[in-house]
């Protein structure tokens, strides 16, 4: 069975391109979100192996979804795929328990080799 | 070709540069050039991995007006997408672009080669280059952290298509006197835009004084 991925990003075209990196190299999208609030409501319901989460988003940030997910399910697995690739907010990315952090823009190979590398 | 930037010598013509109201010292002016160069620089090196495109930076203008007048400026229609510091540095950057660049920007973002798209603008066109812009200016926030030595965070980017003059000048009824330190931007062969860094002048005073080892208040982060 396919793996499944969760993909957070305020950005309706960094989700369309996320989803088609991912899609095309066999995983399944079963959830989306638009900020840090919709990010745990849709993990809760859905449980993916892997989420992709974006920081700067509207009505609560990256950062803050990922200890809100983590406290609910601390097996949790979550990329950060964010712009903001300043040291400071990597620390606490990781702090919070994000397991990889990509700094946008990126090639798709790299999206796709860290998500290889946790979900295998 | 049609331009939806200011020409240096218009920038030049803003109320403001030449008549003396603005008391910035020759020492403030250089550092907020130099800000507004590394905020440029990193953000377009960000444009250009975006877009596999050379993308070339005038030096910096720096000029003062208020917003409302700015934007009256600008030739309609036009794409507006704004990116506000909510800690660490003040203001904000304003990237312009005529509706047919951002239609062969999101082109090419989507694995197109820009050429032969027809020129209609719909969300995700609207997604695309507001998500160049978070990335441009999301990159040079990393640069100037690391030489500032300070967390810096940024708003998610605000887009807006401005059709008429009337809108333009209804988009910021602030008359509050801002600083403009602008970069022309030439991306390949395909077209040229503006971005813009925009701070409130007291802001930008008291940001210069705390870089030189000063303090600043609201400063926050």
């Amino acid at each position: 069975m396919a793996k499944t991925i969760m993909i957070v990003d305020d950005a309706a075209f960094m989700r369309m391109m996320i989803k088609d990196i991912v899609t095309k190299n066999g995983y399944e999208v079963i959830g989306e979100a638009e900020n840090g609030i919709q990010a745990l409501e849709v993990y809760e319901r859905v449980r993916p192996d892997l989420v992709t989460m974006d920081i700067t988003m509207p009505e609560r940030d990256g950062i803050s979804a990922v200890k809100d997910i983590i406290a609910i399910d601390p097996a949790a697995r979550i990329i950060m795929c964010s712009a903001m690739g300043q040291q400071a907010l990597v620390l606490d990315a990781i702090k919070a328990g994000a397991i990889d952090f990509l700094v946008k823009p990126f090639e798709a190979d790299r999206v796709l080799h860290a998500i290889e590398r946790i979900l295998i | 070709m049609e331009k939806a930037f200011l020409s240096q010598a218009e920038i030049d013509g803003l109320p403001g540069t030449s008549n003396g109201r603005v008391n910035l010292s020759e020492q403030e002016r250089d550092i907020l050039g130099e800000i507004g160069n590394i905020n440029a620089s990193s953000s377009s090196t960000a444009l250009s991995e975006i877009l596999k495109q050379r993308v070339l930076l005038d030096a910096p203008a720096i000029s003062f007006t208020n917003l409302n007048e700015l934007h009256q400026r600008f030739e309609t229609p036009y794409i507006l997408i704004e990116i506000e510091y909510t800690s660490g540095i003040p203001g904000k950057n304003l990237f312009i672009l005529k509706s047919e660049d951002a239609v062969v920007i999101s082109d090419i973002m989507m694995g197109g080669n820009g050429q032969d798209v027809t020129c209609k603008i719909d969300e995700l066109t609207l997604s695309a280059v507001s998500e160049a812009m978070n990335q441009m200016i999301g990159t040079s926030a990393t640069s100037m952290s690391e030489i500032f030595d300070k967390t810096i965070s940024i708003s998610p980017p605000r887009v807006r298509l401005i059709n008429v003059k009337e809108e333009a000048a209804q988009i910021e009824p602030d008359k509050k006197e801002v600083v403009v330190i602008s970069f022309k931007l030439k991306i390949g062969e395909l077209m040229e835009n503006q971005t813009m860094l925009v701070m409130n002048l007291d802001a930008a005073k008291e940001y210069v004084r705390y870089l030189v080892g000063g303090t600043a208040d609201g400063l926050a982060g």
